[in-house]
């Protein structure tokens, strides 16, 4: 039986960023823009859908005078992640 | 990298890429505070060997106060080691790990230099002992071989000093204490106090220089071929 892709992962920039963000405490933007070589702005959109949807949290702050935003996962991040890859294996392994 | 559905496979393969390649550039570098640690105990080892002979005999207490120079000289170096590292603007849990482990250790060397002042407590054993099981633990959380089997030899070294001591001290027939058999003299002294230092640098060498190279030769190559 196949499990069901979760579709907000199931999108290359949005996984790049969650398996970016899974093995660490915590990333800035401009380590996952050359961790995923993505534009600044579809970055951008696609760090705040991961917000919304609970799976990053996203601290912005600024270092002197330039903004500085920090993402990392949550735990609901965390068990989305693994949900997907139990449902990617299920398909692979069959 | 755009917003593009992916099939299955692809999936897999973008995970692993994006996991192995995080870790590859966060591990760039990482030798290098053994590189720092290690290098400022040498030069303070060699420079007590050394002072011991140059200065006056008057002065020569003087010598042992060099220790304080390493922490200043270690945290300087860290400091700007971190400057640059944190501009990479990613942390992960190994290295907070492994930056607690150090924090501990270097307070229990601050009690071994304690009761080295009250109480005649052997600091080079002790200190080698405590590094030695730093550098193990480091080399357990990066999963480096070379790091671990390095810091158990030292481990293992710390052992040579109550050994060294056990060889060149001894008692005479009346219960007085000799030195390379015979009576201590001020120049047996020096030979002794130096070749404990020579002995402490030369651990170091193999528990902090030797692994700290081989982790910034072999991290730093993977990286720049990704």
């Amino acid at each position: 039986m196949f499990k069901e892709l979760n579709p907000l992962l199931h999108s290359e920039l949005r996984l790049a960023i969650i398996s970016t963000l899974i093995g660490l405490e915590s990333a800035d933007f401009v380590f996952l823009r050359k961790q995923t070589g993505a534009t600044a702005g579809n970055l951008s959109v696609q760090i705040e859908k991961l917000n919304k949807a609970g799976y990053i949290a996203v601290e912005k702050s600024f270092k002197g005078k330039m903004p500085h935003t920090t993402c990392m996962i949550t735990d609901e991040g965390r068990r989305a992640f693994e949900d997907y890859v139990d449902a990617i294996k299920s398909y692979i392994g069959s | 990298m755009e917003e593009r559905k992916l099939n299955e496979a692809e999936s897999l393969k973008l995970i692993t890429t994006m996991i192995q390649e995080t870790r590859m550039n966060l591990q760039r570098d990482c030798g290098t505070p053994f590189l720092i640690w290690g290098y400022a105990t040498v030069f303070i080892s060699l420079l007590q060997a050394s002072l011991i002979y140059i200065l006056r005999e008057e002065n020569i207490l003087f010598v042992g106060y060099t220790w304080f120079i390493l922490p200043v000289v270690g945290w300087i170096g860290m400091l700007l080691f971190n400057r640059k590292k944190h501009k990479t603007g990613a942390r992960n849990y190994i290295e907070r790990t492994i930056t607690g482990v150090w924090i501990v250790l270097s307070i229990s060397f601050l009690w071994i230099l304690a009761g080295n002042l009250l109480k005649n407590a052997d600091i080079l054993y002790f200190t080698v002992l405590i590094m030695g099981i730093g550098t193990v633990i480091s080399g357990i959380a990066i999963q480096d071989r070379s790091t671990i089997i390095c810091g158990a030899i030292a481990m293992l070294s710390a052992f040579l000093f109550p050994l060294y001591e056990a060889i060149v001290f001894s008692f005479a027939h009346d219960g007085s204490l000799m030195l390379f058999g015979s009576e201590p003299s001020t120049d047996l002294l020096k030979i002794n106090y130096a070749a404990k230092c020579i002995i402490f640098a030369t651990i170091f060498i193999v528990m902090m220089i030797i692994p700290g190279h081989i982790l910034n030769h072999k991290y730093n190559r993977r990286c720049s071929k990704n």
